[in-house]
């Protein structure tokens, strides 16, 4: 068995790389003096992944929203529901799904081992019957139509229909309730067979643990799995975005926005240096430090809920701007502005080190949290990133080292405007 | 670890501050409380956010935002809470510790030099705010009352809240209203400002590994040019509801919104609250809770039904999102839940279990430097000074027989119901 230790002299961290025989990658990050610890156990398998063919085999389509479908049966094994077996632990379980990936998790204060050990074990013991799947059509549609009633959600997933004509990113990672009624047994065991091999998956813990620990435990539990290939198939996706306005009536009184700049996805995940490089470009470009941020809070075009973020996974990547807005369509043409004249007018290196600071400051607080880094590691993990790099580039970057980055990252000319407002508003 | 030390450092003003070097960062936050009022709540609201927003050494939030980027991102802001009947205006500030800056700087000191100037050197003059900072706020608080609406989860609670403490000062909204915001002028936001420095009852909360001494200093030299008299605050406690009051209100939503609000007939300081908290927790505060088990689980009514309380005030309330015909259903269900408990079917795994969870979040909290704040914060609200370990002490304390006698105290006073317009029904 392979066991790496990586540490930063930086922020004075270091975990555990641990190549387990069963085919599991496993990190273990431990937190000096911490009470509690955090584990997650991913697999690289999330709402976009619905066509997909293995080892060459027939190309299998499966139901919008399986995945997340797949998250919620999980927990019930033939021997019972793994909350209930938590129960005893004391753990604070739970999961979660989104576009790249879904996530399985845990934290406790106490009974460490018994509590990843069934985190371990239930996520490998699937258990689907008719008659189990049936049962969570409630749910999940309860789940689903709680989301059509949050306007920040709608506002956020309808910029994404607007940005894509075919990429499955385009749909809600629950589905729809028409969608979900076509899931069965059958094709959850099809996804869970394909996606939830241990070389597809990774174990991230962090807070009051050892390496020895959780060895213990994986040696233990892990059932050596044979290494597939997993071949995702996406429709061709141009480059251009589907539509440049869409907008939803809602009730609410003050409208949201969000304007979406849909980017080329490229061969693969960013760099840790590039995604560094990206959040210092974008802090100079429109965070609360920015001449863009000011201005348009000073002329009520924002307030301060406006914010960006970055998403990216397999065939897509997109930076959002957004937030609640009385003038959104005015507010979209200054930021479009923006990045014209940002473009001309280069790096002012007095911004450049204040946002400099900045980032590298949010990515040392990242370090507090067990389950900041423990979640850190499953991405980093799943775009061959190392959890140290970020925050030596970002420490690191200089100027000239922004630039390069700066042609490419905003088109002011492919973009969506997704608007929520109500039948009142005049927008 | 998590030694509080405490000192009065001005009339009705303490400094408390616990030295813990375990973390990457230092928090500290200035806590005013008083009375809840329907004619003071939106001046005090507006406070915060003007004292964050600008001061005199940086007079444009432009400034301000790339002084505080500059010392790593360092954060400042400000909140206007509710705990019982008291409001609560915090300001508070964060850095990096001075151990992870890049240059050696003393980080955390200048941030808090900065709270302290933010508190007591405003940008305003001759007794008003500052006329452009002032209409920014105002702004903004208009808006973030707006936004209240747009997340119907929230907006339900506090429709609730209003018809359930109609005739108690609970009811009042912690922003207050759209109108009396519109109303405000940069000098009755500056009396408030100066009624809050005289008259409230101030905590100071400093965190980290930086040493607090001179910090404390600093707060106590501007604090003795205050003449202070500190405003009694108490909350009124209704024990019992004589009758149940009834609303629904319609709206275009696509899930309805159920909330039943019970009078617990045992609040702070009294000894019971503990026994209340657990039976909270057993009823529906996990998800091994009798209602996740029986009315998510078994009946698939929802995707969330839960049980919280307000032990300050000494209600707990139960709210869930579900089908517009399940109403009625859900609503027996919960009850049919509650009269088990007050009929004592509850097995020791139900109680042990919800212990176990309770034991995991108040243990937790020692694990986080803005949860520790926040717990002490409230801990000193309600002049009880409990470790997060001696609460989960009282917890693990607590017997059967005391849970069922915490659920019969129980009396349902409110039942509030969100739901769709006809016109939803055909979409």
């Amino acid at each position: 068995m392979n066991i790496q230790k990586v540490e930063s002299s930086l922020v004075k961290e270091s975990y555990y790389v641990i190549e387990h025989p069963s085919g599991l990658t496993i990190y273990v990050h431990p937190k000096e003096g911490y009470r509690s610890a955090y584990a997650v156990f991913g697999t690289n398998y999330g709402s976009v992944n619905t066509k997909f063919r293995v080892d060459g085999g027939d190309i299998i389509t499966v139901p919008d929203g399986i995945a997340h479908y797949l998250e919620h049966k999980l927990f019930e094994s033939e021997d019972g529901d793994a909350f209930v077996r938590y129960a005893a632990t004391g753990a604070d379980a739970n999961a979660y799904t989104s576009f790249e990936k879904t996530c399985y998790l845990f934290s406790c204060t106490d009974k460490f081992e018994e509590s990843l050990e069934i985190l371990l074990d239930f996520v490998q013991s699937p258990y689907f019957t008719a008659q189990t799947v049936a049962k969570e059509q409630g749910i999940i549609g309860q789940e689903i139509k709680m989301y059509e009633d949050s306007p920040d959600w709608r506002v956020t997933f309808n910029t994404l229909v607007g940005m894509y004509h075919n990429h499955p990113v385009r749909i809600d990672i629950a589905g729809t309730v028409e969608s979900i009624s076509e899931i069965t047994a059958e094709k959850l065991y099809d996804c869970y067979n394909s996606f939830y091999n241990l070389h597809n998956m990774v174990l991230c813990v962090a807070g009051n643990v050892t390496p020895e620990q959780v060895i213990a435990v994986a040696d233990k539990v892990l059932k050596p799995n044979k290494e597939q290939t997993v071949e995702n198939i996406f429709d061709d996706e141009p480059y251009e975005v589907a539509q440049e306005y869409i907008e939803q009536k809602f009730p609410v009184s003050i409208p949201m926005f969000t304007l979406g700049f849909k980017q080329n996805a490229g061969k693969g995940a960013k760099s840790a240096k590039e995604l560094a490089y990206m959040n210092i470009l974008m802090d100079i470009f429109s965070s609360s430090s920015s001449r863009l941020y000011n201005e348009m809070l000073t002329e009520g075009l924002i307030n301060d809920t406006f914010a960006y973020e970055y998403m990216e996974g397999p065939g897509y990547a997109a930076i959002l701007f957004g937030g609640e807005s009385r003038k959104p369509k005015e507010a979209a043409q200054r930021i479009k502005e923006s990045i014209v004249k940002f473009k001309e007018n280069g790096i002012d290196t007095q911004e450049f080190e204040i946002a400099r600071r900045a980032v590298y400051g949010t990515a040392v607080r990242s370090f507090n949290s067990n389950e900041k880094i423990a979640n850190n590691m499953v991405d980093m993990h799943f775009n061959n990133r190392k959890l140290f790099d970020y925050i030596d580039a970002c420490a690191n970057a200089s100027v000239s080292d922004i630039e390069k980055s700066l042609e490419e990252m905003l088109d002011p000319n492919n973009c969506t405007l997704s608007v929520v407002c109500s039948e009142e508003h005049n927008i | 670890m998590n030694n509080l030390q405490r000192v009065q450092i001005a009339d009705g003003v303490h400094f408390n501050s616990i030295y813990d070097d375990r973390f990457k960062t230092s928090l500290i936050a200035v806590v005013m409380a008083v009375p809840l009022d329907k004619e003071t709540v939106s001046p005090n609201a507006l406070v915060p956010g003007i004292l964050t927003r600008s001061c005199k050494a940086y007079p444009t939030y432009l400034e301000l935002s790339r002084k505080l980027d500059s010392l790593y991102g360092a954060s400042l802001g400000g909140s206007s809470k509710k705990c019982g009947e008291m409001q609560i205006i915090s300001i508070s500030a964060g850095s990096i510790d001075d151990r992870y800056s890049l240059d050696g700087e003393p980080v955390f000191e200048k941030t808090a030099e900065l709270l302290c100037s933010a508190l007591f050197e405003p940008n305003a003059q001759n007794g008003e705010f500052d006329n452009d900072t002032f209409k920014n706020e105002q702004t903004q608080l208009i808006d973030s009352i707006d936004a209240q609406f747009n997340d119907k989860r929230i907006y339900a609670n506090l429709q609730m809240s209003e018809v359930m403490f109609a005739a108690e000062k609970y009811g009042i909204n912690r922003l207050g209203t759209k109108e009396q915001a519109l109303s405000l002028t940069p000098k009755a936001a500056f009396d408030a400002y100066e009624n809050l420095l005289k008259t409230a009852r101030i905590e100071i909360m400093c965190l980290g590994s930086s040493d607090s001494e001179n910090i404390k200093k600093m707060f106590e030299e501007k604090f003795s040019s205050i003449e202070r008299s500190v405003s009694e605050c108490t909350t009124q406690i209704i024990r019992r509801a004589d009758t149940i009051k009834k609303k629904t209100d319609n709206t275009d939503v696509v899930q309805s919104k159920l909330i039943m609000g019970f009078r617990t007939d045992c609040a702070e300081p009294e000894e019971t609250v503990s026994a209340l908290k657990l039976m909270c927790a057993v009823l529906g505060g996990t998800a091994h809770s009798k209602l996740f088990n029986n009315v998510r689980e078994k009946l698939s009514l929802c995707y969330y039904c839960v049980s919280r309380t307000d032990s300050v005030k000494g209600v707990l309330t139960v709210e869930s999102g579900v089908e517009k015909e399940n109403i009625e259903k859900t609503k027996a269900a919960v009850l049919r839940e509650l009269d088990d408990m007050k009929n004592g079917i509850i097995t020791d795994d139900e109680i042990d279990n919800a212990k176990r969870s309770l034991n995991t979040a108040y243990l937790s909290v020692t694990d986080s430097l803005s949860q520790l704040q926040g717990w002490y914060i409230n801990r000193m609200l309600i002049d009880n000074f409990s470790t997060p370990e001696q609460e989960a002490e009282k917890i693990n304390a607590v017997t059967k027989e005391q849970i069922i006698e915490a659920a019969q105290k129980l009396t349902l006073d409110t039942v509030y119901v969100l739901t769709g317009t006809d016109e939803t029904e055909g979409k």
